[in-house]
Protein backbone atom coordinates (compact mmCIF):
# COMPACT_ATOMS: atom_id res chain seq x y z
CA UNK A 1 0.00 0.00 0.00
CA UNK A 2 3.00 2.36 -0.27
CA UNK A 3 2.31 3.79 -3.43
CA UNK A 4 -1.34 3.97 -3.80
CA UNK A 5 -1.03 5.99 -7.07
CA UNK A 6 1.94 4.87 -8.91
CA UNK A 7 1.65 6.86 -12.24
CA UNK A 8 -1.35 7.41 -12.07
CA UNK A 9 -2.55 3.61 -11.61
CA UNK A 10 -3.85 2.62 -7.96
CA UNK A 11 -2.01 -0.77 -6.28
CA UNK A 12 -5.07 -3.72 -6.77
CA UNK A 13 -5.01 -4.06 -2.94
CA UNK A 14 -6.02 -0.15 -3.26
CA UNK A 15 -8.64 -0.49 -5.90
CA UNK A 16 -10.26 -3.75 -4.14
CA UNK A 17 -10.81 -1.67 -0.63
CA UNK A 18 -12.03 0.73 -2.49
CA UNK A 19 -14.35 -1.26 -4.34
CA UNK A 20 -15.32 -3.27 -0.79
CA UNK A 21 -16.63 0.03 0.61
CA UNK A 22 -19.56 0.47 -2.34
CA UNK A 23 -21.56 -0.65 0.82
CA UNK A 24 -20.83 -0.02 4.24
CA UNK A 25 -17.86 -2.71 5.45
CA UNK A 26 -15.64 -2.91 8.37
CA UNK A 27 -12.26 -4.27 8.33
CA UNK A 28 -13.13 -8.10 8.34
CA UNK A 29 -15.50 -7.84 5.74
CA UNK A 30 -13.21 -5.85 4.04
CA UNK A 31 -10.83 -9.16 4.08
CA UNK A 32 -13.16 -11.49 3.04
CA UNK A 33 -15.29 -9.35 0.16
CA UNK A 34 -11.70 -9.00 -1.37
CA UNK A 35 -10.94 -13.42 -0.99
CA UNK A 36 -14.19 -13.88 -2.23
CA UNK A 37 -13.72 -11.56 -5.49
CA UNK A 38 -10.83 -12.92 -6.52
CA UNK A 39 -11.39 -16.24 -5.93
CA UNK A 40 -8.63 -16.21 -2.76
CA UNK A 41 -6.08 -15.03 -5.76
CA UNK A 42 -5.38 -11.62 -3.69
CA UNK A 43 -5.20 -12.03 0.32
CA UNK A 44 -5.40 -9.19 2.61
CA UNK A 45 -3.07 -9.65 6.04
CA UNK A 46 -4.53 -7.56 9.21
CA UNK A 47 -1.44 -5.33 9.02
CA UNK A 48 -1.64 -4.28 5.48
CA UNK A 49 -5.51 -3.87 5.75
CA UNK A 50 -5.35 -1.29 8.65
CA UNK A 51 -2.21 0.42 6.86
CA UNK A 52 -4.80 0.90 3.55
CA UNK A 53 -7.89 1.89 6.02
CA UNK A 54 -6.25 4.52 7.32
CA UNK A 55 -4.15 6.07 4.86
CA UNK A 56 -7.86 5.85 2.75
CA UNK A 57 -9.36 7.92 5.55
CA UNK A 58 -6.31 10.36 4.93
CA UNK A 59 -6.75 10.77 1.86
CA UNK A 60 -10.94 10.64 2.52
CA UNK A 61 -11.30 8.49 0.08
CA UNK A 62 -13.49 6.67 2.42
CA UNK A 63 -15.25 7.91 5.94
CA UNK A 64 -16.72 6.23 8.93
CA UNK A 65 -19.98 5.50 8.86
CA UNK A 66 -21.90 7.02 11.67
CA UNK A 67 -20.04 7.69 15.12
CA UNK A 68 -18.68 4.74 16.53
CA UNK A 69 -16.44 5.22 19.02
CA UNK A 70 -12.54 5.04 18.48
CA UNK A 71 -10.88 1.65 18.86
CA UNK A 72 -14.76 -0.29 17.93
CA UNK A 73 -14.59 -3.30 17.04
CA UNK A 74 -17.67 -2.83 14.31
CA UNK A 75 -16.29 0.16 13.07
CA UNK A 76 -17.50 0.57 9.43
CA UNK A 77 -16.52 2.18 6.39
CA UNK A 78 -17.80 3.98 3.04
CA UNK A 79 -16.62 4.89 -0.34
CA UNK A 80 -16.63 8.79 -0.45
CA UNK A 81 -17.72 11.14 -3.56
CA UNK A 82 -13.88 11.72 -3.56
CA UNK A 83 -12.84 7.99 -3.80
CA UNK A 84 -15.61 7.17 -6.23
CA UNK A 85 -13.93 9.47 -8.31
CA UNK A 86 -11.08 7.90 -8.07
CA UNK A 87 -12.08 4.65 -8.67
CA UNK A 88 -14.20 5.73 -12.06
CA UNK A 89 -10.40 7.01 -13.21
CA UNK A 90 -9.04 3.89 -12.57
CA UNK A 91 -11.78 1.83 -14.03
CA UNK A 92 -11.34 4.06 -17.57
CA UNK A 93 -7.48 3.72 -17.74
CA UNK A 94 -7.89 0.02 -17.14
CA UNK A 95 -10.99 0.04 -19.85
CA UNK A 96 -8.06 1.92 -22.05
CA UNK A 97 -5.29 -0.38 -21.32
CA UNK A 98 -7.84 -3.71 -22.09
CA UNK A 99 -8.45 -2.23 -25.32
CA UNK A 100 -5.51 -1.43 -26.43
CA UNK A 101 -4.16 -5.26 -25.46
CA UNK A 102 -7.07 -7.00 -26.62
CA UNK A 103 -6.40 -5.07 -30.24
CA UNK A 104 -2.31 -5.73 -30.00
CA UNK A 105 -3.17 -9.50 -28.71
CA UNK A 106 -5.59 -10.13 -30.80
CA UNK A 107 -3.40 -9.47 -34.18
CA UNK A 108 -5.16 -6.01 -34.98
CA UNK A 109 -2.26 -3.50 -36.44
CA UNK A 110 -2.24 -0.54 -34.22
CA UNK B 1 -3.19 -29.14 31.13
CA UNK B 2 -1.54 -26.00 32.00
CA UNK B 3 1.73 -24.80 32.29
CA UNK B 4 3.78 -21.58 33.31
CA UNK B 5 6.89 -20.73 32.50
CA UNK B 6 9.46 -18.07 33.28
CA UNK B 7 11.34 -16.49 30.37
CA UNK B 8 12.79 -12.85 29.34
CA UNK B 9 13.81 -12.06 26.32
CA UNK B 10 16.08 -9.09 24.80
CA UNK B 11 15.15 -10.09 21.23
CA UNK B 12 11.91 -9.13 22.13
CA UNK B 13 10.17 -9.74 18.71
CA UNK B 14 12.10 -11.74 16.50
CA UNK B 15 12.99 -13.75 19.70
CA UNK B 16 9.93 -13.77 21.31
CA UNK B 17 7.90 -14.46 18.12
CA UNK B 18 9.90 -17.14 17.07
CA UNK B 19 9.98 -19.02 20.77
CA UNK B 20 6.03 -18.58 20.91
CA UNK B 21 6.24 -20.44 17.33
CA UNK B 22 8.30 -23.26 18.44
CA UNK B 23 5.72 -23.46 21.77
CA UNK B 24 2.56 -23.57 19.02
CA UNK B 25 4.53 -26.07 16.90
CA UNK B 26 4.73 -28.55 20.20
CA UNK B 27 1.21 -27.78 21.19
CA UNK B 28 1.23 -24.82 23.32
CA UNK B 29 -0.95 -22.15 23.15
CA UNK B 30 -0.40 -19.23 25.09
CA UNK B 31 -3.27 -17.90 27.69
CA UNK B 32 -1.51 -15.35 29.17
CA UNK B 33 1.53 -13.28 30.41
CA UNK B 34 2.82 -11.56 32.76
CA UNK B 35 5.99 -9.43 33.21
CA UNK B 36 8.03 -12.58 33.60
CA UNK B 37 5.27 -15.06 32.96
CA UNK B 38 4.02 -16.95 30.06
CA UNK B 39 1.14 -19.57 30.53
CA UNK B 40 0.30 -22.14 28.01
CA UNK B 41 -2.65 -24.37 27.65
CA UNK B 42 -2.52 -27.41 25.36
CA UNK B 43 -3.78 -27.34 21.59
CA UNK B 44 -2.95 -29.18 18.14
CA UNK B 45 0.74 -29.18 17.44
CA UNK B 46 0.61 -25.84 14.56
CA UNK B 47 -2.70 -25.21 15.26
CA UNK B 48 -1.68 -21.29 15.61
CA UNK B 49 1.07 -19.18 14.63
CA UNK B 50 2.05 -15.52 16.57
CA UNK B 51 3.30 -12.48 15.24
CA UNK B 52 4.95 -10.16 18.37
CA UNK B 53 4.47 -6.44 17.08
CA UNK B 54 6.49 -3.18 18.84
CA UNK B 55 3.64 -0.33 19.55
CA UNK B 56 5.42 1.44 21.91
CA UNK B 57 6.19 3.92 18.96
CA UNK B 58 2.73 4.63 18.63
CA UNK B 59 0.71 6.61 21.29
CA UNK B 60 -1.58 4.46 23.77
CA UNK B 61 -4.59 5.44 21.49
CA UNK B 62 -3.06 4.22 18.54
CA UNK B 63 -2.29 1.01 20.00
CA UNK B 64 -5.72 0.42 21.52
CA UNK B 65 -7.35 0.93 17.77
CA UNK B 66 -4.73 -1.06 16.32
CA UNK B 67 -5.47 -3.94 18.86
CA UNK B 68 -8.92 -3.61 18.66
CA UNK B 69 -8.93 -3.92 14.88
CA UNK B 70 -6.99 -6.80 15.34
CA UNK B 71 -9.36 -8.62 17.84
CA UNK B 72 -12.17 -7.28 14.83
CA UNK B 73 -10.42 -9.55 12.37
CA UNK B 74 -11.06 -12.68 14.85
CA UNK B 75 -7.32 -12.73 16.14
CA UNK B 76 -6.24 -12.91 19.59
CA UNK B 77 -3.97 -9.82 21.35
CA UNK B 78 -1.87 -9.89 24.53
CA UNK B 79 -0.28 -6.72 25.25
CA UNK B 80 3.80 -7.55 26.42
CA UNK B 81 6.08 -5.89 28.45
CA UNK B 82 9.57 -4.30 27.47
CA UNK B 83 11.97 -4.47 30.08
CA UNK B 84 14.40 -1.76 28.86
CA UNK B 85 13.97 2.54 29.88
CA UNK B 86 14.09 4.57 32.54
CA UNK B 87 11.81 4.88 35.31
CA UNK B 88 10.73 8.58 36.98
CA UNK B 89 8.28 7.50 39.49
CA UNK B 90 5.10 6.42 37.75
CA UNK B 91 6.54 7.51 33.92
CA UNK B 92 8.88 5.52 32.02
CA UNK B 93 11.51 6.85 29.17
CA UNK B 94 11.02 4.32 26.46
CA UNK B 95 14.53 5.45 24.35
CA UNK B 96 13.29 3.51 21.42
CA UNK B 97 9.94 5.54 21.44
CA UNK B 98 8.70 7.88 18.59
CA UNK B 99 6.89 11.16 19.53
CA UNK B 100 3.77 10.80 22.34
CA UNK B 101 5.44 7.33 22.45
CA UNK B 102 8.96 8.02 24.30
CA UNK B 103 6.84 8.36 27.66
CA UNK B 104 4.59 5.65 28.80
CA UNK B 105 2.28 6.48 32.16
CA UNK B 106 0.57 4.12 34.13
CA UNK B 107 -1.57 2.77 34.28
CA UNK B 108 -1.82 3.38 30.00
CA UNK B 109 0.82 2.58 28.05
CA UNK B 110 3.23 1.48 30.14
CA UNK B 111 4.47 -2.14 30.10
CA UNK B 112 2.31 -2.48 26.91
CA UNK B 113 5.06 -2.40 24.48
CA UNK B 114 4.59 -4.96 22.56
CA UNK B 115 1.56 -6.52 21.17
CA UNK B 116 1.85 -11.09 20.55
CA UNK B 117 -0.97 -11.49 17.96
CA UNK B 118 -2.35 -14.90 17.69
CA UNK B 119 -4.06 -16.70 14.47
CA UNK B 120 -5.47 -20.26 13.03
CA UNK B 121 -2.07 -21.44 11.24
CA UNK B 122 -4.49 -21.95 8.08
CA UNK B 123 -2.59 -20.34 5.16
CA UNK B 124 -3.63 -16.89 4.85
CA UNK B 125 -1.16 -14.02 5.43
CA UNK B 126 -0.38 -12.69 8.77
CA UNK B 127 1.00 -9.08 7.78
CA UNK B 128 1.71 -7.70 11.00
CA UNK B 129 5.00 -5.60 12.19
CA UNK B 130 7.60 -6.48 10.04
CA UNK B 131 5.75 -8.02 7.53
CA UNK B 132 3.17 -5.51 6.91
CA UNK B 133 3.94 -5.32 3.12
CA UNK B 134 3.12 -9.11 2.75
CA UNK B 135 0.31 -9.69 1.16
CA UNK B 136 -0.33 -13.03 -0.83
CA UNK B 137 -0.94 -12.15 -4.44
CA UNK B 138 -1.15 -15.59 -6.42
CA UNK B 139 -0.24 -15.50 -10.33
Amino acid sequence: MRDHVAGGALTETTFLVLLATYTPNHGYGIMQFVERVTGGRVLLGAGTLYGAIHTLLKKKWIAPVGNDKPGSSKKEYVITDLGKQVAEKELRRLEELYRLASRIMGGEPI
Amino acid sequence: MTKRVYRYFFDFTEGQEKWLNEMAAKGWRLVQCGQFTYDFERCAPGEYEYAVELVADKSYAKSKDYKAFLESIGYKTFYKNVNVGLYFGTIKWRPWGEGAGQFATAPGALQKELIIVEKKKDGKPFCIGLLLFCDIVRV
